[in-house]
């Protein structure tokens, strides 16, 4: 339908919202409340517009004015426009003395009882009040009483702390959890002027907490960890992708001085939407200690620093009997693709088959795989042997979303939509449609209606049975067997099937049900890394199989069964592994490579190198050179480009110039073998460590406190 | 041009012969500075309750613009605060090598805290030695490094080769 | 209007008028289920169970009745936007959350005369297909609640609520929710949040509560005051309602006068009786000059005590002519003698009490500014400037709110303002009231 804003025309599908009509058309209106994926609720009273409509009379004909066009019938007040639905032919007016004077005078409200500590604020900067200040305000404040005092050191959670002065009520946050993550944990106490932010005592028992301080309009949610670290204007930006989990959310890295300070989430309508989980943002702090920066050589028993010059002359006086195809490679499952074939290429030029990346699964389902926008809008899901809060946190997410049952939001020139009708506050949500058979409690067994404790691998034989029509009456294997024939479920299964046959059980049961089957896959990029020869060859003795003569193993936290009589270790810290290494050599964390990264429903998103200072560290690429210098060796791929270059003889695809959005391609055929090694994804563990060790950090900073 | 033209030039020449000469025999006397001559940055304190006026705000690193300025800021302990309010400057650096003592951070800064002083004499040897800290320039403590570490070695106190009038922002500042 | 019809009632002193909804108020014991028996009660409910639901609505139609919790909406076509045949529950809500100052009538149906509810809302249940209705009663009625909840207990006992209705196939179940004492509930958005267990805030509109109300279920909530009217619609018949009123406003409604009058009170009268009738005939008349009026409970706008305006009948439309509005009804007198600025002060201290934060103007506007600028002004403490900074705050406030709350409150500060401006400035100016009676928040004064 086509809409007038100002002296525009802009053609809008049914539906949207006034706000994004006139973003749409270029105009711009300031708001604080409206956020896209939360409700639209009109409490901030910002995004004041005139508008009005044309009407149809009796006759279904428009009402014509004087000069025959059709009479637009003003409404009698300045409307929110973000709670206002445009409809065919309204005229939107944004530019209007009145309307002007209107969002003046709501800034001037909005600014009452704001305290002016902008300095001091972790916000400034980069706060939508500031900045819709200077915009749209009168510049002065004609309020001459003492502010509303509050307390200002508030902490909601060990992560997250709340300036209760700096709220500006705008019930981000409150909708934000009982919306998205669907655990509604604080709500606004008192009322009138008095009102503010309280949760339950104990914290935000959330793993999505964080996404309240990206949410927050103005400084009153912080973050903790990140708490006075840099202004906004200090950092450095670096748009990437997490690689915690194979989910592969779309992140902000805000570096200062070369260190990592925090993690925002960014927007990736088809990925993550704009969220991220609490081991994504706040887990940084956690590898940033005891990084390695320069090699270390064991000498006289002990290791010690050592420059790449005094690592090459070691390995090759070391290597100089060892067969190559002796040489065991082994790595981490969240290398980049690039790393990947520089890895396979090596290998190649060793002629070794011990080369494994690991954490893997045995299978890959052969089965289209289902995109996480399918999946939010799925008709139904049943998760077998997986917990989500732990392998793919974010997707638990987008199964919230599938509960709730609305159409994602649409897209418009300005972004997603800002103002989303659809969305209400306190949706219906269906637990009906959620099925989870797991061993262990998960995440999302708040969420649906039948949850069932017991062997994964034993329920989904069940549901097999089921499909096939043996099945008791109203068992919930029937109930499960029904929600996967709905048109458009899907299976989500984990690492609880990893075990052989798990897979093919739960490939099996997709293909009778008709239902779409997501298996999530190990690690961030194990999906990717799939079809690449990384599996133990012809020969090839996977990771601490056989005593090898010398191993490269890189960023695997795993101790091998069998330990080789030389290993190098590549790692960003010195791990229980590196601790019994004869040569250590740093490695650059997620964070801080370029690569590309596939997710698990097979996106290829490039990762770029946060601005941080790593020393000496350096990805798998020079790690592999080096290993084959010292043989007197040379690989096809000895860096960035030529491993690029490779990937795009490999896959038919220039991987250095995805689009921001990233690319389902498809890889070919993937490279399978059957591993033995039990893998436990633990992202949702990361909380304990981490708060274990900031207050020793904390400690420890008060101990030197005291000694000064 | 005439002999009369001439002779006014040779009469302000001779004038100035008999006059007081404005040179100074710096640095055996002290050079008299206006009062808002920009020399050496001061970090004040609020005078009551001797809290250093700096929040770590980084607005001053922000004006900058020959990017002298360093700050890293950290939480206020309340039982012990360094400054009111719950941040502080935990690293306040000036690179004096950069900075061309324009006086914006002066201006930038939202809470009065750094002030250009009156001091001037900062040559020194080595590159590091220009990076001035909070321990260099909060208010208190007078004279360069290099003076100050000459006076150590000589037993003397600090000697500044200015004089000046006490200027009303430089809360606390007697330079001696 | 045909010259044979009879001429409509619009004075209470018209001899054909009579009492209807306080007729019995005020006898002993007229709470009991056998006093209402007695004087004939519940047989419109029986009328209304043998009737089709859908001719209810009709006569309800027919009669005119509007709400008399403010707005004024005709109750027949409220009723009608109900989707009455989807099959889902539906729920018929009271709001008895009198909180307007200066409204005080329904505490009187509920406490004196709760049968004479209980049967409009089972008549008005039947009409909706709602099998459930809550009665929302202001926390503070304790008495009414009370009475209201002996009744139920009545009625439930005697077979006029639970199953099978009056032995009839309806099932109609009552509860009483007492609030815990906040204005914004009379809202009916936040009547239903605060119902459901949430924050009373009101909720957006559209969906309107017909199509989405409490529990996201089709939902009618209408005035302790309209409830009863329906009894007395289904029992004299929906002419002999239309036959009271004026123009488009018909039956009779409770008058409430309070301020300086002989006998401040509720009053049932005609609707389009003036404002001298009520003042003057039934509350007695003046007992000190008189400056203002506010027609309708305190969040209308203040009229002048001059005669066009006592000789204004008291309906919707004749009041919203002169730029003020009837609201429920409850006509507050101002002294001459009083200080205006004081008298406003009390109202926008109320509503920047009641407040409930959900909007910025609101919150920020009233609550946390304009309330502090009376009080400055009143302390003797204002500056000239500042009365131009309530009109233009005001401008700034006025309809961009989220519900009507701030504009209740703008109703009396706009119009004082307009009217009494010299009392504002010179107040502002001087730092003294041009009539120097206080009120007894500030600690006496000259009275």
């Amino acid at each position: 339908m086509k809409v007038f804003v100002d002296d525009r025309a802009v053609e809008v599908p049914a539906g949207t919202s006034a706000m994004d009509a006139l973003f749409e058309a270029g105009r711009d209106v300031p708001y604080f409340c409206s956020l896209p994926y939360l409700s639209p609720i009109g409490a901030c009273r910002m995004c004041l517009v005139e508008a009005g409509s044309p009407r149809r009379g009796q006759d279904g004909q428009w009402i014509l004015d004087d000069q025959g066009q059709p009479k637009i019938f003003w409404l009698p007040k300045p409307m929110a426009s973000c709670t206002l639905a445009a409809s065919e032919g309204m005229v939107i007016r944004t530019q209007t003395d009145a309307v002007r004077k209107a969002q003046a005078g709501m800034v001037e409200f909005t600014l009452l009882n704001h305290p002016l500590d902008c300095p001091t604020c972790d916000k400034g900067g980069a706060c939508e009040l500031q900045d819709r200040s200077y915009e749209y305000g009168y510049g002065a404040s004609r309020f001459v009483f003492d502010r509303r005092h509050a307390d200002k050191h508030y902490p909601l959670s060990d992560l997250v702390v709340l300036d209760q002065e700096r709220c500006i009520h705008c019930k981000r946050c409150v909708r934000y959890f009982e919306e998205i993550p669907g655990q509604e944990m604080i709500d606004f106490i008192e009322r009138g002027v008095h009102t503010f932010i309280d949760g339950y005592e104990g914290g935000l028992p959330s793993a999505f907490s964080g996404n309240i301080v990206d949410l927050c309009p103005v400084g009153a949610l912080l973050d903790n960890v990140a708490r006075f670290r840099g202004r906004n204007w200090e950092y450095d930006h670096t748009a990437t992708i997490c690689t915690g989990c194979s989910v592969g959310c779309s992140v902000t890295v805000d570096a200062r001085n070369g260190r990592v300070e925090r993690i925002v989430g960014r927007d990736h309508p088809a990925v993550n939407e704009r969220w991220i989980c609490d081991a994504g943002r706040f887990s940084h702090a956690l590898e940033e200690e005891g990084r390695l920066t320069t090699p270390l050589l064991r000498r006289g028993g002990e290791l010690v620093p050592a420059s790449f010059d005094e690592v090459l002359a070691y390995l090759t006086s070391e290597l100089v009997d060892v067969p190559p195809a002796q040489i065991g490679l082994y790595s981490s499952s969240d290398i980049t693709l690039e790393e990947g074939i520089a890895l396979e290429a090596t290998a190649q030029v060793l002629g070794s088959g011990h080369v494994d990346h690991l954490p893997r699964f045995s299978q890959l389902p052969a089965l289209p795989r289902p995109t996480l926008h399918q999946l939010a809008q799925a008709s139904a899901v049943v998760i077998a042997g997986a917990d989500l809060g732990a392998e793919a946190p974010v997707a638990e997410l987008r199964i919230q979303e599938m509960l709730r049952g609305a159409a994602p939001p649409p897209q418009f020139r300005h972004g997603t939509a800002i103002a989303d009708l659809k969305l209400t506050e306190r949706m219906e949500r269906h637990p009906e449609r959620l099925a989870i058979f797991s061993s262990a409690p998960t995440s999302l067994d708040r969420s649906a209606d039948l949850v069932v404790r017991g062997d994964p691998q034993a329920a989904l034989s069940a549901i097999a049975a089921a499909l096939e029509g043996n099945a008791q009456a109203a068992s919930p294997y029937l109930s499960a067997a029904e929600l996967l024939r709905r048109p458009g479920a899907t299976l989500v299964v984990g690492s609880e099937l990893q075990a052989a046959g798990g897979l093919r059980l739960a490939e099996k049961v997709a293909r009778s049900s008709g239902a779409a089957l997501l298996a999530l896959p190990a690690d961030s990029n194990a999906l990717g890394l799939a079809y690449l020869r990384l599996v133990p060859g012809e020969g090839g003795a996977a990771y601490g199989e056989a005593i090898l003569p010398v191993a490269l193993v890189s960023r695997c936290r795993r101790l091998p069964a069998q330990w080789p009589r030389l290993l190098i270790v590549h790692d960003t810290t010195l791990s229980a592994l590196a601790a019994r290494a004869d040569v250590v050599l740093p490695a650059v964390s997620g964070l801080e490579k370029q690569g590309t990264l596939v997710n698990l429903e097979g996106r290829l998103q490039a990762l770029r190198p946060a601005a941080s200072e790593v020393g000496e560290a350096t990805d798998l690429i020079p790690a592999l050179g080096l290993l084959l210098q010292a043989l007197g060796l040379r690989s096809p791929v000895r860096g960035l480009i030529s491993a690029q270059r490779a990937l795009a003889q490999r896959f038919g695809a220039r991987v250095q110039s995805l689009p921001p959005e990233g690319a389902l391609l498809d890889l070919g055929e993937p490279f399978l073998a059957e591993t033995h090694l039990q893998h436990q994804p633990e992202v949702g563990a990361w909380a304990a460590a981490h708060l274990a060790a900031a207050r020793a950090r904390a400690a420890a900073n008060r101990a030197l406190e005291v000694a000064k | 041009m005439g002999v009369l033209d001439l002779a006014k030039g040779m009469g302000v020449t001779l004038g100035k012969l008999f006059s007081k000469p404005l040179t100074v025999s710096y640095p055996e006397s002290r050079v008299q500075l206006k009062p808002r001559f920009r020399g050496r940055h001061v970090l004040t304190r609020h005078p009551d309750t001797g809290l250093e006026k700096c929040i770590g705000c980084s607005l001053c690193a922000a004006a900058c613009p020959s990017y002298a300025i360093y700050v890293e800021a950290a939480e206020n302990d309340p039982a012990h605060p360094v400054s009111p309010g719950e941040r502080y400057a935990k690293v306040y650096e000036i690179n004096m090598l950069r900075c061309i003592f324009c006086g914006l951070c002066e201006e930038a800064c939202p809470t009065g805290a750094i002030i250009l002083g009156n001091e001037f004499e900062m040559a020194d040897y080595r590159y590091g030695d220009f990076v001035y800290g909070k321990e260099d320039m909060l208010v208190g403590q007078y004279g360069s490094r290099p003076q100050r570490r000459e006076a150590e070695r000589q037993g003397t106190p600090v000697r500044l080769g200015l004089s000046v009038q006490p200027r009303e922002e430089l809360e606390g500042v007697r330079y001696p | 209007m045909t010259a044979t019809a009879p001429r409509p009632i619009t004075s209470g002193l018209d001899p054909r008028f009579a009492l209807s909804l306080y007729a019995h108020v005020g006898e002993q014991g007229s709470w009991t289920l056998e006093s209402y028996r007695a004087r004939g009660g519940y047989q419109a409910a029986r009328r209304a169970l043998s009737m089709d639901p859908d001719r209810i609505i009709d006569e309800v139609k027919a009669s005119g009745l509007r709400g008399r919790g403010g707005a004024g909406f005709a109750t027949g076509l409220k009723w009608s936007f109900m989707p009455l045949k989807d099959g889902r529950q539906h729920y018929l809500l009271c709001n008895a959350d009198e909180s307007e100052p200066g409204s005080f009538k329904d505490r009187y149906l509920m406490s004196e005369d709760p049968h004479q509810l209980i049967e409009g809302m089972l008549i008005a249940g039947y009409a909706m297909r709602a099998t459930v209705g809550y009665i929302y009663i202001r926390g503070e009625y304790i008495l009414a609640a009370e009475r209201l909840e002996g009744a139920i207990s009545e009625a439930r006992a005697a077979g006029i609520l639970g199953s099978k209705v009056l032995g009839s196939d309806f099932d109609f179940q009552l509860q009483v929710h007492r609030g815990a004492g906040a204005y914004i509930c009379g809202e009916e958005t936040a009547l239903m949040n605060s119902l459901e267990g949430l924050r009373a805030n009101p909720r957006l509109k559209p969906p309107f509560p017909a199509a989405a109300g409490l529990y996201g279920l089709p939902t009618t909530i209408n005035n302790v005051e309209t409830l009863c009217a329906v009894t007395h619609i289904l029992r004299y018949g929906a002419s002999w309602h239309a036959q009271m009123g004026s123009g488009k406003s018909l039956g009779s409604k409770l008058y409430q006068i309070s301020g300086p009058v002989h006998r401040p009170g509720v009053y049932e009268l005609p609707m389009g009786t003036t404002f001298a009738e009520l003042i003057e005939d039934w509350a007695g008349g003046p007992t000190e000059p008189i400056k203002a009026i506010i027609p309708g409970g305190s969040s209308c706008p203040m009229l002048p005590y001059q005669q066009d305006i006592l000789d204004l009948p008291m309906d919707y439309e004749a009041v919203a002519a002169k730029g003020s509005m009837l609201g429920t009804g409850g006509v507050i007198l101002i002294p001459q003698n009083y200080c205006i600025v004081n008298a406003t002060w009390n109202l926008v201290r109320f509503y920047a009490h009641e407040s409930c934060g959900k909007c910025t103007p609101c919150r920020e506007g009233i609550a946390g500014w304009m309330v502090h600028v009376y009080e400055k002004l009143v302390r003797g403490q204002g500056r000239p400037e500042d009365v131009d900074l309530i009109l233009d705050m005001s401008d700034n406030i006025a309809g961009k709110s989220f519900c009507a709350l701030a504009d209740a409150c703008l109703g009396p500060v706009q119009s004082s303002i307009a009217l009494f401006r010299e009392e504002y400035d010179h107040l502002a100016s001087t730092g003294q009231p041009l009539y120097p009676r206080q009120s007894r928040w500030l600690g006496g004064g000259a009275r």
